[in-house]
């Protein structure tokens, strides 16, 4: 063989298997990145980060009228049970309200989204640094070939090979109860350490009385709410409802101020931690560990946010069909 | 601008065919006008990471040209200043090293004043230009090569490719004027080289295969490990360490790799600068095979004119501490850097000693302790601080806990598999298969080599495309 033809077969080869690489990968479409994503249901396999914001790119503006963005706290609710609504949990487990505006702002600009439900907690505006580099313009082009793409191949045989877990559904419903332990083990296991934590949690809680509140990160979740306003996205916030005995009510106020000057009376925030919620907050099986939601705890959640919708939205509805005196 | 990395796609897939193809394409005009281009290319592939600094380049260029042509009018007497040439070398070094101390050593020089004195001198906190370590030590040893007589004629453009080509400007490998130059006069440098362009592009994906998915991956493991090194266990930061010493290999031989692959394509022929530097069976093998061409000119321009081992035993052992202290400081103004060249110098210096006992070890055990001491010097070398090399190599030696795996956030089970498997293919790689010297040698087109070919270029670009590309650990030098 000449170096001449050796050279021109060592481009073409390669090339013709990279061609071969990247078709397959459109095809797949595992992120919905490629022509009209309307009506398909897309799920997430692996990496939930890099997922999401992939999603958020085409996926879930085409299919979805509202979203909700916050950590691990909102990450497990199942949005599919909401009905009359089509919520995409956009929630990212660990995740800052940084990371969660990356995702949010591909959503709003691109879609045609009704509502924001944001929960509100001082884990998401604690800090503002991204935790992975995957949630960048970079993994767009990974989705056509990379390592993510091959991980996300060996999660789904894995999966279907009931050799995993399966946690995501097409909605963004994070199930990260199922990898932790059975609910009912969970429970007890919850009880017991809450009550052996309570004693040093209102040592802690006591000397503290101010949330740490990272400025870049405040100012990243007043840029998710500009924005959402700028495009007439009707915005819904909740402040998480505390374990009761993990409750510090001093460091909620401080927290809950100044949260609360980034939002108007135009949006609806409602607050978990009061009287009104004292049942749920002092019921440990609503809760798996010191703060995340069991199964039974998402689910009153899921139906407290449902409520505030059909209640919002109804009320308007019939706002606008009140004949005129 | 950013930096255009080797390891990008910009770079490439654009940069580098458009610079190829642009080349011959002026050839066939003229010679001239391609290399005009060779330098107007390399200029502003250096601009994309350093605009600012891109006229501290070229006044160094012009300085040192005039400084060389004033010499060689000084050795034919046509200098209208009758002075001797080595005072006018002298000056020429002493601007090199001056500029190269300036930028990159100012900072260093005030914090130790500031400790040993308690003033408070204020930084000056000076950027360290692109690539000014490598530039340096690139025109020291053309001043000394023409004050030396071995280069005869210099013409400014032949000069200006000769530091910038875009290839090996920014990291090496150091070349003397008489390797590179002389190739650019051959009548074949005009058109395309079929044979080179083939071993060119293999070379290349050799190279950016080893950047990006072994020295990638294990400098993960390095960077997490260096991160939190008070934690460490045992397991942990041999880990560590080995990851960082199997990464600086696979990072800067593959940058190395694909330098020299990337001048085949513009027909010339770059020096080799690593032979399988991790099957040393001591200290002196080893500088044979690291870094080559650091190696040599630590040798030729510093040990050598120090005396070398012509003034007695004692004063060896002294111009070999020198000679190394310097090849340390040089990587980086901080002491773990000098001491890490201090250790290569011990240990060259033992050594010496161990050699006139005439004590014969096997072979395979000498790899074994000459790699350990390696290990071992990689340590300072990547450690931010004295302590925190002091703490690796504590928790080393088992004076923390004995087991536990790294904290690896962000890192999944697949992805230490893909580890594990990457670190054993590199061990291998290391220890069992032939290096890209010799891969080159023996290199012949044919479908076993289309289907190697077709491999490495898969699987360094499905890697590339899996991470943000970052530097290469030399670029910080």
């Amino acid at each position: 063989m000449t170096f001449k033809k050796y050279f021109y077969l060592s481009i073409i080869f390669p090339a013709c298997i990279i061609a071969i690489i990247v078709s397959f990968n459109i095809y797949m479409n595992e992120y919905g990145l490629f022509g009209n994503a309307k009506g398909k249901s897309i799920k997430i396999w692996h990496n939930e980060r890099a997922s999401k914001y992939l999603l958020s790119c085409n996926y879930i503006p085409a299919n979805f009228e509202g979203i909700i963005i916050g950590p691990s706290l909102s990450d497990n609710l199942d949005t599919k049970k909401i009905s009359g609504f089509k919520i995409y949990n956009a929630s990212i487990r660990g995740g800052n309200v940084s990371e969660l505006k990356s995702i949010a702002e591909n959503i709003i600009q691109k879609g045609n989204l009704k509502f924001i439900i944001i929960c509100l907690d001082p884990y998401i505006t604690k800090n503002h640094e991204h935790k992975t580099s995957s949630m960048s313009r970079q993994e767009y082009w990974g989705s056509l070939g990379s390592k993510q793409i091959l991980k996300i191949y060996c999660e789904k045989l894995f999966i279907k090979l009931n050799a995993r877990y399966d946690i995501y559904n097409d909605y963004g419903y994070n199930n990260f109860n199922l990898t932790e332990e059975k609910q009912t083990d969970i429970i007890k296991k919850s009880t017991k350490s809450l009550n052996n934590n309570k004693e040093k949690d209102e040592t802690k809680d006591s000397s503290e009385t101010v949330e740490f509140i990272d400025e870049v990160a405040y100012k990243d979740l007043s840029q998710i709410v500009n924005l959402s306003r700028q495009r007439g996205v009707k915005i819904f916030g909740f402040y998480y409802a505390y374990y009761i005995q993990n409750y510090s009510e001093a460091k909620f106020k401080s927290y809950k101020n100044k949260i609360d000057r980034i939002f108007t009376n135009q949006d609806v925030i409602w607050n978990m931690n009061t009287d009104e919620y004292y049942n749920f907050r002092n019921d440990p099986s609503n809760y798996y560990d010191k703060s995340h939601l069991s199964w039974k705890g998402a689910d009153f959640l899921i139906r407290e946010i449902n409520n505030k919708l059909n209640m919002f939205y109804g009320r308007r509805l019939r706002d606008i069909n009140l004949p005129r005196s | 601008m950013d930096l255009m990395l080797f390891n990008s796609f910009p770079y490439i897939f654009l940069f580098l065919p458009i610079s190829v193809i642009v080349y011959f394409s002026l050839n066939k005009v003229s010679k001239t006008a391609g290399k005009y281009w060779l330098v107007i290319v390399s200029l502003i592939f250096y601009s994309f990471g350093a605009l600012t600094y891109l006229p501290l380049l070229i006044l160094s260029i012009f300085v040192n040209y005039a400084v060389s042509i004033i010499i060689l009018q000084c050795h034919s007497g046509t200098h209208l200043i009758k002075s001797p040439p080595k005072l006018i070398l002298m000056i020429g070094v002493v601007f090199n090293v001056g500029l190269l101390a300036f930028f990159k050593y100012t900072d260093f020089f005030i914090a130790n004043i500031n400790q040993v004195t308690n003033l408070s001198m204020p930084f000056l906190r000076l950027s360290i230009p692109l690539a000014i370590s490598f530039y340096t030590f690139q025109q020291i040893t053309y001043l000394v090569d023409t004050y030396r007589k071995e280069i005869k004629e210099i013409k400014f453009l032949d000069y200006c490719i000769f530091v910038t080509f875009f290839p090996r400007l920014l990291m090496g490998p150091i070349t003397r004027y008489n390797e590179i130059i002389p190739q650019l006069q051959l009548a074949e440098q005009k058109n395309i080289d079929y044979r080179h362009m083939s071993l060119g592009i293999y070379l290349f994906f050799i190279g950016l295969c080893k950047r990006a998915v072994i020295a990638d991956t294990l400098g993960v493991y390095a960077d997490l490990g260096y991160a939190s090194t008070q934690s460490l266990s045992m397991a942990e930061a041999w880990i560590t360490s080995l990851s960082y010493t199997f990464q600086i290999y696979f990072d800067f031989s593959g940058y190395t790799d694909m330098a020299i692959g990337m001048a085949y394509f513009f027909n010339i022929k770059l020096p080799f600068n690593f032979n399988s530097p991790y099957l040393a069976v001591n200290i002196q093998d080893f500088w044979r095979r690291w870094h080559m061409t650091l190696s040599r000119f630590l040798r030729d321009y510093i040990y050598i004119p120090l005396g070398g081992n012509r003034k007695g035993e004692i004063s060896t052992y002294i111009n070999i501490m020198i000679t190394f202290l310097i090849g340390g400081f040089w990587h980086g103004a901080g002491w773990t850097f000098i001491i890490w060249g201090g250790i290569h110098g011990a240990a060259l210096c033992i050594q010496r000693i161990w050699q006139k006992l005439n004590i014969k070890i096997p072979k395979l055990l000498a790899i074994f302790i000459t790699f350990n001491i390696i290990n071992f010097a990689w340590i300072f070398f990547k450690a931010k601080s004295i302590q925190d090399a002091l703490n690796v190599c504590k928790a080393m030696i088992g004076m923390n806990a004995i087991y536990g795996l790294p904290a690896t956030r962000g890192l999944d089970r697949i992805d230490h598999a893909l580890a594990l498997l990457i670190a054993s293919i590199s061990v291998f790689t290391i220890f069992a298969l032939k290096n890209s010297n010799t891969v080159l040698q023996q290199f012949k087109p044919s479908i076993r080599t289309i289907m190697a070919m077709a491999a490495l270029i898969i699987i360094s670009l499905l890697f590339l495309n899996s991470t943000i590309p970052k530097g290469f650990i030399y670029n910080d030098f």
